[in-house]
């Protein structure tokens, strides 16, 4: 009966305190958009809504190794995990806060004309770097990279790619991460977005299978 | 009358009662008030972007400073060595404390516009995101109407149970955090 016990509560730690591996980006991305798993944050401004979703390495390494399978696929994996360095990656969406109606895109938001739109289009593409920033535990950074992910989408929203390089030691010893983005085209202000950092040091241990 | 019917009968106006209570309590709508300007200036994306004016402000008062003491100094030396120059020279001189005067007077006005529009778009900014908060709170707490009670005038008096100021801004200020050294990059 004691054996029986103590492999019941075996069993039952296993199966708790092991961690899912990911083998697919959905898989990862159903659990980064996961609220309670704190890698994602939203606030909805004067009519748009902003979103700011921490992409760990694991998602670049899944990205990477979508078409690769079996060995070669373990192999880049491994090689991939060895070299992710201490970059952090943040995508952010801007989005109508009502979708579906006509002329609703984010890009056309707000604008009067074609120089306008022409306008904020080279800003989206060009000037974002200007507009964002990481404050961890005081110390703020701004990005090396920002890219638009989808400038000529007929999607109403739009996705920028924003890599920021903090220093290591606020990485391990921080507990807060700030996500600032100051709003040039719709009048959002200086918007927060607020991360734990203990949340974000959970993301970066996913398991990759 | 049986016991039985008098407590069925009972039972009934009580159900009543309770049924009447309920249905007023419910259609009643729910009404809170904020003092506007308390949460306006208590919040702290508002006292963050007044840091960046602040700022910026510093920056562009400075760079006015920078080119009033290159005047001054240039005029103090013209004033110096008036009796030594030549007409040319005296000519180019005061040429130079024109332009001189010139640059101030255009860069103080570009820079008087730029702080006004500044100033309107980060108020502006900071209007939004608390208006958004509040629509935001109101619905997830039940409220039907939110008022505004001071800054317009348009309520003079409300009573203390129906103010949420205290707890709106407290909310509002849980979601923008202000950190203590942010104004230059590490």
């Amino acid at each position: 009966m004691r054996l029986y016990l103590i492999t019941l509560f075996a069993v039952i730690l296993m199966a708790t305190g092991c961690r899912h591996a990911m083998d697919n980006l959905s898989t990862l991305n159903k659990w980064l958009n996961n609220p309670s798993n704190g890698c994602i944050k939203a606030r909805s401004i004067a009519g748009v809504k902003i979103t700011a979703k921490y992409l760990p390495p694991a998602y670049a390494i899944l990205k990477h190794t979508e078409k690769y399978s079996g060995a070669s696929r373990e192999r880049i994996i491994d090689s991939l995990s060895a070299n992710s360095d201490s970059a952090y990656t943040f995508l952010m969406t801007l989005s109508p806060e009502k979708t579906g109606e006509d002329n609703s895109s984010i890009a056309f938001k707000n604008t009067i004309n074609m120089d306008e739109y022409a306008k904020r289009l080279l800003a989206m593409n060009f000037s974002m770097d200007n507009c964002t920033s990481l404050v961890i535990d005081n110390k703020k950074y701004a990005p090396v990279i920002s890219i638009v992910e989808n400038t000529y989408e007929m999607s109403d929203s739009r996705n920028f790619l924003i890599v920021f390089l903090p220093d290591r030691s606020s990485v391990s010893k921080g507990k807060e991460c700030l996500f600032f983005y100051n709003d040039p085209f719709f009048d959002m202000g200086n918007v927060q977005l607020s991360f734990s950092m203990a949340d974000i040091r959970k993301s970066q241990t996913i398991p990759i299978e | 009358m049986p016991v039985r019917t008098s407590i069925l009968i009972t039972a009934s106006i009580v159900a009543v009662c309770i049924s009447i209570t309920a249905f007023n309590y419910l259609s009643t709508p729910r009404i809170a008030y904020v003092r506007n300007l308390e949460l306006v200036y208590g919040y702290n994306g508002m006292k963050h972007a007044h840091e960046e004016y602040r700022s910026q402000t510093a920056y562009w008062k400075s760079n006015i400073d920078t080119l009033t003491t290159k005047y001054k100094r240039s005029l103090a030396y013209y004033n110096q060595h008036l009796k030594e120059f030549t007409s040319k020279e005296k000519e180019d001189q005061q040429l130079m404390l024109e332009k001189l005067q010139s640059d101030i007077n255009n860069y103080t006005s570009v820079i008087q516009q730029e702080a006004k529009s500044r100033e309107e778009k980060l108020t502006q900014g900071v209007l939004n995101q608390i208006n958004s908060f509040v629509q935001e709170y109101a619905r997830k707490r039940g409220y039907d109407i939110v008022i505004g009670s001071d800054g317009t005038g348009t309520v003079l008096y409300g009573n203390a149970s129906m103010d949420i100021t205290d707890e709106v801004l407290a909310a509002i200020n849980k979601e923008y955090k202000i950190p203590a050294d942010t104004l230059a990059y590490k």
